[in-house]
Protein backbone atom coordinates (compact mmCIF):
# COMPACT_ATOMS: atom_id res chain seq x y z
CA UNK A 1 0.00 0.00 0.00
CA UNK A 2 1.62 3.35 -0.72
CA UNK A 3 2.38 6.00 2.12
CA UNK A 4 -0.36 8.18 0.73
CA UNK A 5 -2.98 5.11 1.06
CA UNK A 6 -1.84 4.73 4.73
CA UNK A 7 -2.15 7.60 5.73
CA UNK A 8 -5.90 8.34 4.34
CA UNK A 9 -6.30 4.88 5.58
CA UNK A 10 -5.40 5.98 9.51
CA UNK A 11 -7.47 9.51 8.49
CA UNK A 12 -10.37 7.93 8.55
CA UNK A 13 -9.58 5.08 11.39
CA UNK A 14 -8.66 7.57 13.50
CA UNK A 15 -10.45 10.40 13.07
CA UNK A 16 -10.15 12.41 16.83
CA UNK A 17 -6.91 10.99 17.42
CA UNK A 18 -4.46 13.62 17.81
CA UNK A 19 -1.92 13.21 14.40
CA UNK A 20 0.43 16.25 15.67
CA UNK A 21 1.16 18.71 18.44
CA UNK A 22 3.31 21.36 19.19
CA UNK A 23 3.47 24.53 21.21
CA UNK A 24 1.63 26.33 18.09
CA UNK A 25 -1.28 23.85 18.44
CA UNK A 26 -2.89 20.33 17.45
CA UNK A 27 -4.17 18.51 14.73
CA UNK A 28 -6.23 15.76 14.64
CA UNK A 29 -6.14 13.01 11.69
CA UNK A 30 -9.35 14.58 10.66
CA UNK A 31 -8.30 18.08 10.49
CA UNK A 32 -4.86 16.67 9.14
CA UNK A 33 -6.21 15.28 6.09
CA UNK A 34 -8.89 17.67 5.16
CA UNK A 35 -7.02 20.12 5.64
CA UNK A 36 -3.84 18.93 3.39
CA UNK A 37 -6.54 17.58 0.85
CA UNK A 38 -8.30 20.85 0.01
CA UNK A 39 -4.38 22.75 0.10
CA UNK A 40 -3.44 20.28 -2.30
CA UNK A 41 -6.55 21.47 -4.29
CA UNK A 42 -4.85 24.49 -4.72
CA UNK A 43 -1.51 23.28 -5.35
CA UNK A 44 -2.31 20.68 -8.00
CA UNK A 45 -2.28 20.91 -11.50
CA UNK A 46 1.35 22.15 -11.44
CA UNK A 47 4.95 20.47 -11.06
CA UNK A 48 7.32 22.59 -9.89
CA UNK A 49 8.34 22.86 -6.11
CA UNK A 50 7.16 24.54 -3.01
CA UNK A 51 9.17 26.13 -0.32
CA UNK A 52 7.62 25.19 2.97
CA UNK A 53 8.56 27.75 5.34
CA UNK A 54 8.49 27.80 9.28
CA UNK A 55 9.15 26.12 12.65
CA UNK A 56 7.34 24.01 14.07
CA UNK A 57 3.82 25.34 13.94
CA UNK A 58 1.27 22.60 12.78
CA UNK A 59 0.38 23.86 9.57
CA UNK A 60 3.99 22.93 8.67
CA UNK A 61 3.11 19.26 8.58
CA UNK A 62 -0.21 19.99 6.57
CA UNK A 63 1.85 22.02 3.77
CA UNK A 64 4.37 18.89 3.52
CA UNK A 65 1.12 16.53 3.17
CA UNK A 66 -0.93 18.86 0.69
CA UNK A 67 2.78 19.12 -1.25
CA UNK A 68 2.64 14.89 -1.52
CA UNK A 69 -0.83 14.86 -2.21
CA UNK A 70 -0.43 17.38 -5.09
CA UNK A 71 2.35 15.65 -6.36
CA UNK A 72 4.97 18.51 -6.03
CA UNK A 73 7.91 18.02 -3.92
CA UNK A 74 8.37 19.85 -0.52
CA UNK A 75 11.51 22.09 0.00
CA UNK A 76 11.73 22.68 3.78
CA UNK A 77 12.64 25.68 5.47
CA UNK A 78 13.21 27.80 8.40
CA UNK A 79 11.79 30.80 8.84
CA UNK A 80 15.27 32.38 10.81
CA UNK A 81 17.70 30.94 7.99
CA UNK A 82 19.67 33.69 6.69
CA UNK A 83 18.45 35.38 3.98
CA UNK A 84 20.88 35.47 1.50
CA UNK A 85 20.53 31.75 2.09
CA UNK A 86 16.87 31.61 1.76
CA UNK A 87 17.10 34.00 -1.27
CA UNK A 88 19.59 31.30 -2.93
CA UNK A 89 17.67 28.06 -2.07
CA UNK A 90 14.25 29.55 -4.03
CA UNK A 91 16.07 30.58 -6.91
CA UNK A 92 18.02 27.19 -7.27
CA UNK A 93 15.29 24.98 -5.78
CA UNK A 94 13.40 27.09 -8.89
CA UNK A 95 10.19 26.78 -6.38
CA UNK A 96 6.88 27.91 -8.30
CA UNK A 97 4.88 28.29 -4.56
CA UNK A 98 5.73 29.62 -1.12
CA UNK A 99 4.11 28.62 1.87
CA UNK A 100 5.03 30.26 5.11
CA UNK A 101 3.63 28.57 8.03
CA UNK A 102 5.30 31.79 10.15
CA UNK A 103 6.26 35.45 9.10
CA UNK A 104 7.52 34.96 5.89
CA UNK A 105 10.89 36.98 5.96
CA UNK A 106 11.38 39.21 2.41
CA UNK A 107 13.64 37.06 0.72
CA UNK A 108 10.07 35.23 0.34
CA UNK A 109 8.14 37.94 -0.92
CA UNK A 110 6.31 37.79 -3.92
CA UNK A 111 3.16 37.08 -5.90
CA UNK A 112 3.53 32.97 -5.61
CA UNK A 113 3.67 33.20 -1.46
CA UNK A 114 1.12 32.45 0.61
CA UNK A 115 1.15 32.95 4.35
CA UNK A 116 -0.27 31.45 7.23
CA UNK A 117 -3.78 33.45 7.24
CA UNK A 118 -3.90 32.82 3.47
CA UNK A 119 -3.31 28.70 3.80
CA UNK A 120 -6.10 28.77 6.32
CA UNK A 121 -8.04 30.31 4.02
CA UNK A 122 -7.25 27.93 1.08
CA UNK A 123 -7.26 24.76 3.86
CA UNK A 124 -10.98 25.91 4.67
CA UNK A 125 -12.05 26.64 0.88
CA UNK A 126 -10.28 24.85 -1.76
CA UNK A 127 -12.42 21.55 -3.21
CA UNK A 128 -10.20 18.91 -1.64
CA UNK A 129 -8.13 17.13 -4.42
CA UNK A 130 -9.63 13.82 -5.80
CA UNK A 131 -7.37 11.38 -7.01
CA UNK A 132 -3.81 10.73 -5.37
CA UNK A 133 -0.94 11.28 -7.52
CA UNK A 134 0.97 7.89 -9.20
CA UNK A 135 4.59 7.56 -10.50
CA UNK A 136 6.35 6.92 -7.22
CA UNK A 137 9.69 7.98 -9.33
CA UNK A 138 8.76 11.72 -8.88
CA UNK A 139 10.16 13.68 -5.88
CA UNK A 140 8.84 13.94 -2.66
CA UNK A 141 11.20 16.53 -1.01
CA UNK A 142 14.19 18.08 -2.06
CA UNK A 143 16.27 19.29 0.76
CA UNK A 144 19.17 21.54 0.82
CA UNK A 145 23.09 20.47 2.72
CA UNK A 146 25.98 22.03 2.74
CA UNK A 147 28.17 21.99 -0.47
CA UNK A 148 31.77 22.00 -0.86
CA UNK A 149 32.41 24.39 -4.05
CA UNK A 150 30.26 27.43 -1.63
CA UNK A 151 26.58 27.01 -2.26
CA UNK A 152 24.02 24.74 -0.20
CA UNK A 153 23.42 21.69 -2.73
CA UNK A 154 19.28 20.41 -3.48
CA UNK A 155 19.07 16.79 -2.68
CA UNK A 156 16.36 14.92 -4.41
CA UNK A 157 14.76 12.00 -2.81
CA UNK A 158 11.76 10.25 -4.71
CA UNK A 159 8.39 9.13 -3.37
CA UNK A 160 9.79 5.87 -4.03
CA UNK A 161 12.67 6.11 -1.39
CA UNK A 162 10.45 7.97 1.21
CA UNK A 163 8.01 4.89 1.00
CA UNK A 164 10.70 2.61 1.46
CA UNK A 165 12.39 4.42 4.57
CA UNK A 166 9.00 4.51 6.25
CA UNK A 167 8.57 0.24 5.97
CA UNK A 168 12.04 -0.44 7.03
CA UNK A 169 12.02 2.19 10.14
CA UNK A 170 8.34 0.70 10.84
CA UNK A 171 9.52 -2.24 11.01
CA UNK A 172 12.78 -1.81 13.28
CA UNK A 173 12.69 -4.02 16.45
CA UNK A 174 12.35 -1.07 19.48
CA UNK A 175 10.49 0.95 16.69
CA UNK A 176 7.88 -1.50 15.62
CA UNK A 177 6.26 -1.86 18.77
CA UNK A 178 5.78 2.05 19.09
CA UNK A 179 4.82 3.78 16.15
CA UNK A 180 1.30 3.76 16.59
CA UNK A 181 2.16 5.94 19.82
CA UNK A 182 3.47 8.51 20.32
CA UNK A 183 7.19 9.77 19.27
CA UNK A 184 8.93 12.99 20.41
CA UNK A 185 10.46 15.21 17.69
CA UNK A 186 13.08 17.21 17.48
CA UNK A 187 14.88 18.09 14.66
CA UNK A 188 13.76 20.61 12.65
CA UNK A 189 11.72 20.06 9.16
CA UNK A 190 14.79 21.19 7.13
CA UNK A 191 17.12 18.50 8.75
CA UNK A 192 16.19 14.77 7.56
CA UNK A 193 16.13 13.61 10.63
CA UNK A 194 12.49 14.73 10.94
CA UNK A 195 11.80 12.19 8.11
CA UNK A 196 11.88 9.46 11.03
CA UNK A 197 9.08 11.23 12.56
CA UNK A 198 6.53 12.82 10.60
CA UNK A 199 5.69 9.77 7.84
CA UNK A 200 6.10 6.25 9.98
CA UNK A 201 4.75 7.59 12.84
CA UNK A 202 1.43 8.77 10.58
CA UNK A 203 1.14 5.71 8.29
CA UNK A 204 0.62 3.70 11.56
CA UNK A 205 -1.80 6.12 13.14
CA UNK A 206 0.62 7.65 16.01
CA UNK A 207 1.08 11.17 17.26
CA UNK A 208 3.73 13.56 16.54
CA UNK A 209 5.01 15.82 19.22
CA UNK A 210 7.10 18.23 17.86
CA UNK A 211 9.80 20.37 20.45
CA UNK A 212 10.59 23.94 18.78
CA UNK A 213 13.54 25.97 19.28
CA UNK A 214 12.42 27.77 22.12
CA UNK A 215 12.04 24.61 24.40
CA UNK A 216 14.95 23.28 23.03
CA UNK A 217 17.13 26.30 24.05
CA UNK A 218 15.73 25.89 27.92
CA UNK A 219 16.06 23.19 29.89
CA UNK A 220 13.28 23.89 32.42
CA UNK A 221 10.92 24.37 28.95
CA UNK A 222 12.16 21.02 27.71
CA UNK A 223 11.28 19.12 30.57
CA UNK A 224 8.61 20.10 31.35
CA UNK A 225 7.55 19.70 27.60
CA UNK A 226 8.86 16.21 27.94
CA UNK A 227 6.75 15.31 31.11
CA UNK A 228 3.76 16.33 29.54
CA UNK A 229 4.74 14.61 26.13
CA UNK A 230 3.64 10.81 26.87
CA UNK A 231 6.38 10.03 24.57
CA UNK A 232 6.77 6.27 23.40
CA UNK A 233 10.03 7.27 21.20
CA UNK A 234 12.47 9.91 20.96
CA UNK A 235 14.02 10.25 17.30
CA UNK A 236 16.71 12.73 18.04
CA UNK A 237 20.44 13.62 17.46
CA UNK A 238 23.25 12.14 20.07
CA UNK A 239 24.06 15.88 21.00
CA UNK A 240 20.55 16.66 21.71
CA UNK A 241 19.81 13.40 24.08
CA UNK A 242 23.21 14.51 25.51
CA UNK A 243 21.70 17.82 26.45
CA UNK A 244 18.77 16.16 27.78
CA UNK A 245 21.22 14.21 29.88
CA UNK A 246 22.64 16.93 31.09
CA UNK A 247 20.13 17.32 34.08
CA UNK A 248 19.00 14.02 36.96
CA UNK A 249 15.28 15.35 35.97
CA UNK A 250 15.58 13.46 32.85
CA UNK A 251 14.92 9.89 33.66
CA UNK A 252 12.34 7.33 33.36
CA UNK A 253 10.25 9.04 35.78
CA UNK A 254 9.82 11.81 33.67
CA UNK A 255 8.94 10.06 30.01
CA UNK A 256 7.42 6.51 31.76
CA UNK A 257 6.13 5.30 28.50
CA UNK A 258 9.70 5.94 26.50
CA UNK A 259 10.93 2.15 25.00
CA UNK A 260 12.86 3.62 22.11
CA UNK A 261 15.32 6.44 21.30
CA UNK A 262 16.33 6.41 17.69
CA UNK A 263 19.74 8.34 17.16
CA UNK A 264 21.44 9.57 14.03
CA UNK A 265 23.43 12.82 12.52
CA UNK A 266 26.27 12.08 14.04
CA UNK A 267 28.73 9.67 16.27
CA UNK A 268 27.26 8.30 19.48
CA UNK A 269 29.79 8.79 22.72
CA UNK A 270 30.04 5.77 24.86
CA UNK A 271 29.47 8.12 27.81
CA UNK A 272 26.10 9.52 26.35
CA UNK A 273 25.00 5.68 25.38
CA UNK A 274 25.16 4.76 29.05
CA UNK A 275 24.36 7.22 30.88
CA UNK A 276 20.78 6.46 28.51
CA UNK A 277 20.98 2.31 29.84
CA UNK A 278 21.46 3.67 33.54
CA UNK A 279 18.21 6.62 32.90
CA UNK A 280 16.30 4.48 31.47
CA UNK A 281 16.94 0.60 31.89
CA UNK A 282 13.64 0.11 30.28
CA UNK A 283 13.80 1.91 26.79
CA UNK A 284 16.27 0.55 23.81
CA UNK A 285 18.98 2.62 22.05
CA UNK A 286 19.42 2.43 18.43
CA UNK A 287 22.37 4.20 16.98
CA UNK A 288 21.87 4.75 13.02
CA UNK A 289 23.49 5.63 10.11
CA UNK A 290 22.79 7.30 7.08
CA UNK A 291 23.07 10.51 5.16
CA UNK A 292 20.26 13.07 3.59
CA UNK A 293 21.58 11.24 0.27
CA UNK A 294 20.12 8.11 0.97
CA UNK A 295 16.71 9.54 2.54
CA UNK A 296 17.76 9.70 6.21
CA UNK A 297 19.11 6.72 7.24
CA UNK A 298 19.50 3.22 6.01
CA UNK A 299 21.04 1.14 8.91
CA UNK A 300 21.18 0.84 12.65
CA UNK A 301 21.82 -1.19 15.92
CA UNK A 302 21.00 -1.13 18.90
CA UNK A 303 22.83 -0.40 21.51
CA UNK A 304 23.44 -3.05 24.43
CA UNK A 305 26.03 -3.68 26.71
CA UNK A 306 29.64 -2.25 26.76
CA UNK A 307 30.76 -2.16 23.25
CA UNK A 308 33.51 0.53 22.07
CA UNK A 309 33.85 1.92 19.77
CA UNK A 310 29.76 1.88 19.34
CA UNK A 311 28.63 0.20 15.90
CA UNK A 312 26.01 2.62 13.77
CA UNK A 313 24.40 -0.48 11.72
CA UNK A 314 23.82 -4.14 11.16
CA UNK A 315 24.60 -5.09 7.41
CA UNK A 316 22.06 -8.02 7.40
CA UNK A 317 18.73 -5.48 8.90
CA UNK A 318 20.09 -2.28 6.19
CA UNK A 319 17.15 -0.40 4.34
CA UNK A 320 19.31 -0.89 1.10
CA UNK A 321 22.82 -2.74 0.58
CA UNK A 322 26.19 -0.94 2.13
CA UNK A 323 29.69 -1.90 0.96
CA UNK A 324 32.85 -0.57 1.36
CA UNK A 325 34.68 0.75 -1.05
CA UNK A 326 38.25 1.23 -2.42
CA UNK A 327 40.01 4.18 -4.15
CA UNK A 328 39.03 3.10 -7.45
CA UNK A 329 35.23 1.96 -6.38
CA UNK A 330 36.08 -1.68 -5.88
CA UNK A 331 34.11 -3.90 -3.29
CA UNK A 332 36.94 -4.22 -0.62
CA UNK A 333 37.09 -7.68 2.14
CA UNK A 334 35.28 -8.08 5.51
CA UNK A 335 37.16 -5.64 7.78
CA UNK A 336 38.87 -3.61 5.87
CA UNK A 337 37.99 -0.08 5.93
CA UNK A 338 37.44 2.19 3.01
CA UNK A 339 34.69 4.41 2.06
CA UNK A 340 30.96 3.73 2.81
CA UNK A 341 28.77 3.51 -0.12
CA UNK A 342 24.86 2.63 -0.34
CA UNK A 343 23.10 0.77 -3.13
CA UNK A 344 19.51 0.26 -3.28
CA UNK A 345 16.40 1.63 -3.26
CA UNK A 346 17.18 4.39 -0.69
CA UNK A 347 19.13 6.14 -2.97
CA UNK A 348 17.82 9.70 -3.81
CA UNK A 349 17.92 11.11 -7.66
CA UNK A 350 21.11 13.35 -7.10
CA UNK A 351 21.15 17.39 -6.86
CA UNK A 352 18.99 19.76 -7.94
CA UNK A 353 20.89 21.55 -11.40
CA UNK A 354 24.65 19.95 -10.07
CA UNK A 355 27.02 17.33 -11.39
CA UNK A 356 26.35 13.44 -9.61
CA UNK A 357 28.59 14.35 -6.62
CA UNK A 358 28.75 10.77 -4.86
CA UNK A 359 25.92 9.41 -7.08
CA UNK A 360 26.15 6.17 -9.32
CA UNK A 361 25.03 2.64 -10.18
CA UNK A 362 25.89 -0.61 -9.13
CA UNK A 363 24.81 -3.51 -10.28
CA UNK A 364 22.04 -1.77 -11.63
CA UNK A 365 20.93 0.27 -8.88
CA UNK A 366 21.57 3.61 -7.86
CA UNK A 367 24.39 3.89 -6.08
CA UNK A 368 25.94 6.67 -3.20
CA UNK A 369 28.83 6.87 -2.64
CA UNK A 370 29.44 9.34 0.83
CA UNK A 371 32.53 10.19 1.49
CA UNK A 372 32.79 8.16 5.18
CA UNK A 373 35.65 6.35 6.01
CA UNK A 374 34.36 3.40 7.67
CA UNK A 375 34.40 -1.04 8.17
CA UNK A 376 32.31 -3.64 8.17
CA UNK A 377 33.32 -6.71 10.76
CA UNK A 378 31.29 -9.10 12.09
CA UNK A 379 27.91 -8.29 10.24
CA UNK A 380 28.42 -4.51 11.42
CA UNK A 381 28.83 -1.02 10.41
CA UNK A 382 31.79 1.60 12.09
CA UNK A 383 32.03 4.69 11.12
CA UNK A 384 35.24 5.96 10.69
CA UNK A 385 35.29 9.56 10.27
CA UNK A 386 35.74 11.90 6.47
CA UNK A 387 37.61 10.97 3.35
CA UNK A 388 37.17 14.76 2.58
CA UNK A 389 37.33 17.97 4.76
CA UNK A 390 33.35 17.67 5.68
CA UNK A 391 33.01 18.27 9.38
CA UNK A 392 30.20 17.03 11.57
CA UNK A 393 28.79 19.37 14.46
CA UNK A 394 25.84 19.29 16.88
CA UNK A 395 24.00 16.41 13.61
CA UNK A 396 24.49 19.09 10.74
CA UNK A 397 26.89 19.17 7.98
CA UNK A 398 29.20 21.82 7.47
CA UNK A 399 31.53 21.88 4.02
CA UNK A 400 34.42 24.22 4.84
CA UNK A 401 34.43 25.10 1.05
CA UNK A 402 30.84 26.45 1.60
CA UNK A 403 32.20 28.80 4.50
CA UNK A 404 35.59 29.74 2.72
CA UNK A 405 33.14 30.67 -0.35
CA UNK A 406 30.94 33.15 1.69
CA UNK A 407 34.50 34.83 3.32
CA UNK A 408 36.08 35.02 -0.19
CA UNK A 409 33.68 37.59 -1.27
CA UNK A 410 34.73 39.71 1.00
CA UNK A 411 37.06 42.32 -0.57
CA UNK A 412 38.66 42.49 2.86
CA UNK A 413 39.59 38.91 2.66
CA UNK A 414 42.93 38.01 0.77
CA UNK A 415 42.83 34.14 1.53
CA UNK A 416 40.88 32.08 4.01
CA UNK A 417 40.69 28.76 5.64
CA UNK A 418 37.91 27.13 7.76
CA UNK A 419 39.15 24.42 10.57
CA UNK A 420 37.08 22.57 13.24
CA UNK A 421 37.57 23.74 16.59
CA UNK A 422 38.38 20.40 18.33
CA UNK A 423 38.33 18.50 21.53
CA UNK A 424 39.83 15.03 22.12
CA UNK A 425 38.51 14.49 18.38
CA UNK A 426 35.27 15.99 19.08
CA UNK A 427 34.21 19.10 17.37
CA UNK A 428 33.21 22.33 19.00
CA UNK A 429 32.79 24.92 16.32
CA UNK A 430 34.50 26.05 13.41
CA UNK A 431 37.64 28.78 13.32
CA UNK A 432 38.27 31.23 10.39
CA UNK A 433 41.94 31.60 9.45
CA UNK A 434 42.34 34.74 7.26
CA UNK A 435 45.04 36.54 5.41
CA UNK A 436 43.49 39.72 5.58
CA UNK A 437 44.00 41.90 2.81
CA UNK A 438 44.72 45.00 5.15
CA UNK A 439 44.11 44.87 8.95
CA UNK A 440 41.78 41.99 10.34
CA UNK A 441 38.00 43.30 10.67
CA UNK A 442 37.00 43.33 13.94
CA UNK A 443 35.07 39.88 15.19
CA UNK A 444 31.81 41.91 15.59
CA UNK A 445 31.60 42.38 12.15
CA UNK A 446 33.00 39.12 11.04
CA UNK A 447 30.26 37.74 12.79
CA UNK A 448 27.11 40.15 11.75
CA UNK A 449 28.14 39.52 8.04
CA UNK A 450 28.26 35.71 8.60
CA UNK A 451 25.11 35.41 10.17
CA UNK A 452 23.60 37.29 6.68
CA UNK A 453 24.77 34.09 5.03
CA UNK A 454 24.73 31.54 6.99
CA UNK A 455 22.61 29.67 9.34
CA UNK A 456 24.54 29.77 13.15
CA UNK A 457 25.93 26.49 13.25
CA UNK A 458 28.37 27.71 10.19
CA UNK A 459 29.49 30.74 11.56
CA UNK A 460 32.77 30.60 12.87
CA UNK A 461 33.39 31.02 16.66
CA UNK A 462 37.08 32.32 16.58
CA UNK A 463 38.88 34.29 14.00
CA UNK A 464 42.75 34.06 13.31
CA UNK A 465 44.66 35.96 11.44
CA UNK A 466 47.69 34.84 9.86
CA UNK A 467 50.51 36.37 7.19
CA UNK A 468 50.83 35.06 5.19
CA UNK A 469 48.91 31.71 4.49
CA UNK A 470 50.66 28.83 4.94
CA UNK A 471 51.48 26.61 1.87
CA UNK A 472 52.10 23.09 1.11
CA UNK A 473 54.65 22.69 -1.28
CA UNK A 474 52.10 22.05 -4.52
CA UNK A 475 50.88 25.79 -3.38
CA UNK A 476 47.49 24.80 -1.91
CA UNK A 477 46.44 25.82 1.97
CA UNK A 478 48.80 23.98 4.67
CA UNK A 479 45.46 22.51 6.68
CA UNK A 480 47.42 20.52 9.01
CA UNK A 481 49.70 23.61 9.65
CA UNK A 482 46.55 25.45 10.35
CA UNK A 483 45.24 22.96 12.91
CA UNK A 484 48.50 23.00 14.82
CA UNK A 485 48.62 26.57 14.51
CA UNK A 486 44.86 26.21 16.27
CA UNK A 487 45.25 24.06 18.62
CA UNK A 488 48.64 25.72 19.86
CA UNK A 489 46.67 29.45 20.61
CA UNK B 1 39.54 20.82 46.60
CA UNK B 2 41.40 24.70 47.44
CA UNK B 3 40.21 27.82 45.89
CA UNK B 4 43.22 27.77 44.36
CA UNK B 5 42.91 24.00 42.88
CA UNK B 6 39.26 25.23 41.66
CA UNK B 7 39.81 28.10 39.77
CA UNK B 8 43.41 26.65 38.13
CA UNK B 9 40.61 23.33 36.96
CA UNK B 10 38.19 25.67 35.76
CA UNK B 11 40.98 27.64 33.56
CA UNK B 12 41.86 24.31 32.13
CA UNK B 13 38.35 23.06 31.50
CA UNK B 14 36.81 26.36 29.91
CA UNK B 15 39.13 26.58 26.89
CA UNK B 16 38.65 23.12 26.52
CA UNK B 17 34.70 23.17 26.62
CA UNK B 18 34.46 26.32 24.61
CA UNK B 19 36.96 25.77 21.78
CA UNK B 20 38.29 28.50 22.21
CA UNK B 21 41.32 30.72 24.88
CA UNK B 22 39.06 33.44 25.10
CA UNK B 23 36.68 31.53 27.53
CA UNK B 24 39.21 32.79 30.01
CA UNK B 25 39.80 36.26 29.06
CA UNK B 26 38.80 38.82 31.73
CA UNK B 27 35.75 39.87 31.75
CA UNK B 28 34.02 38.20 29.08
CA UNK B 29 30.34 36.96 29.52
CA UNK B 30 30.36 33.44 28.34
CA UNK B 31 26.77 33.47 27.91
CA UNK B 32 26.21 36.60 25.86
CA UNK B 33 29.11 36.06 23.56
CA UNK B 34 27.98 32.53 22.84
CA UNK B 35 31.34 31.65 23.79
CA UNK B 36 29.58 28.85 26.11
CA UNK B 37 27.15 27.40 24.03
CA UNK B 38 24.91 24.16 24.55
CA UNK B 39 27.54 21.81 23.43
CA UNK B 40 30.38 23.68 25.83
CA UNK B 41 28.07 23.71 28.94
CA UNK B 42 27.03 19.78 28.58
CA UNK B 43 31.37 19.15 28.30
CA UNK B 44 31.55 21.29 31.00
CA UNK B 45 29.36 19.45 33.29
CA UNK B 46 30.49 15.96 32.12
CA UNK B 47 34.63 16.95 33.09
CA UNK B 48 33.09 18.54 35.99
CA UNK B 49 31.31 15.74 37.19
CA UNK B 50 34.24 13.38 36.17
CA UNK B 51 35.72 15.24 38.93
CA UNK B 52 33.24 14.88 41.72
CA UNK B 53 31.12 18.07 40.84
CA UNK B 54 27.72 17.66 40.09
CA UNK B 55 26.25 20.53 39.14
CA UNK B 56 22.43 20.27 37.96
CA UNK B 57 21.66 22.95 35.44
CA UNK B 58 17.90 23.38 36.46
CA UNK B 59 18.34 23.43 40.00
CA UNK B 60 20.20 26.56 39.71
CA UNK B 61 20.07 30.06 37.57
CA UNK B 62 21.83 29.64 34.16
CA UNK B 63 23.07 33.54 34.46
CA UNK B 64 26.15 32.23 36.38
CA UNK B 65 27.59 30.25 34.10
CA UNK B 66 28.27 33.74 32.42
CA UNK B 67 31.64 34.00 34.27
CA UNK B 68 34.50 31.98 35.38
CA UNK B 69 33.93 33.41 39.10
CA UNK B 70 30.23 32.08 39.02
CA UNK B 71 30.97 28.90 37.81
CA UNK B 72 33.57 28.54 40.60
CA UNK B 73 30.74 29.66 42.92
CA UNK B 74 28.35 26.74 41.94
CA UNK B 75 30.91 24.07 41.82
CA UNK B 76 31.74 25.36 45.63
CA UNK B 77 28.31 24.66 46.42
CA UNK B 78 27.86 21.25 44.28
CA UNK B 79 30.87 19.90 46.97
CA UNK B 80 30.11 21.82 49.59
CA UNK B 81 26.43 19.80 48.85
CA UNK B 82 28.08 16.28 48.21
CA UNK B 83 30.07 16.49 51.48
CA UNK B 84 33.27 15.38 52.00
CA UNK B 85 32.29 12.20 49.83
CA UNK B 86 32.28 14.34 46.66
CA UNK B 87 35.60 15.33 47.19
Amino acid sequence: MTLLKQIARQAALQGEKCAYRSRGGALTYTQLWEKAAALAGFLAGQDSPVLVCGGKEPLMPVCFLACLLAGRPFVPCEADAPPERLAYIREASAAGTILAAAPAPPALAGPCLAEAPEIERLCAQTPPIRELPANPGRDAYILFTSGSTGRPKGVRIPVSALEHFTRWFSGLPGCRDCVEDTTINQARFSFDLSVADLWPAWAAGGTVFALDSTQQADLALLYAALGESGGARLTATPSFLRLCLCDAAFCQELLPRLRCVFLCGETLPARTARQFRERFPGARLLNAYGPTEATCAVCTAEITGEMEPLPVGEVATAASELLILGPEGEPLPEGEPGEIAIAGPSVGRGYIGAAGGGFGCWRGRALYRTGDRGKIAAGRLWYLGRIDRQIKYKGYRIEPGEVEGVLSTWPEVHAAAVLPLRRRGEVLGLAAVVEWAAGPLPPEECARRMRASLPSYMCPRVWQSVSPMPLTSNGKQDLKKLEELLQHE
Amino acid sequence: MSEKELQQLLRELLPLACGTPDAIKPGTDLLKTGILDSLGLIILLDELADRGIEIQPTQVELSRFSSLEGIAALCREALEQQGPAGQ
